[in-house]
């Protein structure tokens, strides 16, 4: 009777470790690791919300935005090192958005024009991106300040006075609502949220003790249903042998 | 660099992959080029070219120097996938050495596959071929 009780409680547990594990056990086929959560509720228990604030570099009218780990030209992701991110100037037709290793020029309609490792040599660090008063950019080290040719082929020391660097400015809606989806809707996977659910994990400590309860009344089910059935086996036999005895007997 | 040129590094000029180019670009790589214009380095009939290209999820790093339309080295320089790194070694890059493109920009000889870096393998395998047609848009 109390394997039974034991079953009826441990069911829902069941069904709910089973179906989380199948869809684990499909992972690459249904691409869950490509996808990503967008439901605000279930992100909202990673303490992911919407920023209430977001702040860009405004190049007449482009926006650079860094939000996380994603760095934004308008409502385009263009790099996932937004760690390295310096900042960003414009030129007539080309933006220049620099990070620590390299830059990256694009033309105005957002299309890559050029990566640019290591654009001033010797693996040296960029610090600042700016503009003087002329209109040329300026790209700083801790050395030196340089600025380049029209096709940024080779770059030219100048003294780092007049350089102006863009401030941060808020970024205005509807590009702010657009980047606030982006950035939600690109942190967790569908594979890490069924990982967390399927461990408990995702609901704190009590989500996984409970998982471990699951689990532990699951074995005590296993065990106590092999126990319950070899003792019917034992039973059946002990209750054949005996009707063969008094068949013999009422023979005899 | 200074394998390639033994003197002085000659400036980096520019190839603009548009228009035409850009069509053969992206009939070579399967996919649109990923930047407007790529950088090179070239003394006489000697060019150096950094390309890029995605494995299965990262890109793939790789130099090469050509000259006389043959591949005269291939380098790679940063490989940032977790599988597929057999590809970094001479057992398997210089099997493009000497290799050219046909008419219709594929390798004249095939290149042997590593089982478990395919996709690596087809990614410098396209960059190869790029190098040869870029070198060429370049010298003729």
């Amino acid at each position: 009777m109390w394997h039974r009780y034991i079953g009826l409680a441990a069911a829902l547990f069941i069904l709910y470790l089973s179906i989380t594990g199948i869809l684990l056990s499909f992972t690459e086929e249904l691409a869950l690791d490509e996808h990503f959560v967008a439901d605000r509720t279930l992100l909202s228990w990673y303490g992911i919300q919407a920023p209430q604030e977001i702040r860009g570099v405004n190049l007449d009218g482009i926006w650079v935005t860094r939000l996380g780990q994603q760095l934004f030209l308008n409502e385009k992701s263009i790099s996932e090192q937004a760690n390295l991110f310096i900042g960003a100037e414009i030129t007539e037709d080309t933006v220049m958005i620099a990070f620590v290793n390299k830059i990256l020029l694009f033309a105005r309609d957002g299309q890559l024009i050029e990566q640019i490792e290591d654009p001033l040599g010797s693996n040296t660090a960029i610090t600042t991106i700016g503009r003087f008063a002329d209109g040329k950019p300026g790209l700083s080290t801790e050395e030196a300040t340089y600025t380049p040719d029209p096709l940024f082929l080779n770059w030219q020391s100048r003294e780092l006075i007049g350089l102006k660097i863009r401030p941060l400015q808020p970024v205005p809606s509807p590009l702010k609502d657009v980047l606030s989806n982006a950035y939600m809707g690109a942190t967790i996977t569908w594979e890490r949220a069924l990982l967390d659910i399927h461990s408990g994990r995702l609901f704190g400590g009590i989500g996984v003790s409970l998982v471990i309860l699951a689990t532990a009344l699951i074995i005590i089910l296993v065990i106590s249903g092999v126990v319950l059935w070899i003792k019917r086996l034992h039973s059946r036999r002990l209750h054949e042998l005996q009707r063969t005895k008094k068949e013999n007997l009422r023979t005899s | 660099m200074s394998e390639a040129f033994t003197r002085e590094v000659p400036e980096p000029e520019l190839l603009w992959l548009t228009g035409d180019t850009g069509n053969r670009v992206r009939e070579i790589l399967g996919h649109r080029p990923n930047s407007l214009r790529v950088r090179y380095w070239r003394k006489d009939e000697r060019t150096v070219w950094i390309l890029e290209e995605i494995g299965k999820e990262k890109p793939i790093t790789t130099g090469f120097i050509v000259s006389n339309n043959q591949i005269e080295k291939v380098r790679v320089l940063i490989f940032r996938e977790s599988r597929g790194w057999e590809v970094r070694y001479p057992f398997f890059t210089d099997q493009f050495i000497g290799r050219k493109i046909n008419g219709d920009q594929k390798l004249d000889k095939p290149i042997d596959n590593i089982t478990g870096a395919t996709l690596s393998v087809n990614a410098i395998t396209r960059l190869s071929r790029l190098a040869l047609f870029l070198h060429k848009k370049v010298t003729t």
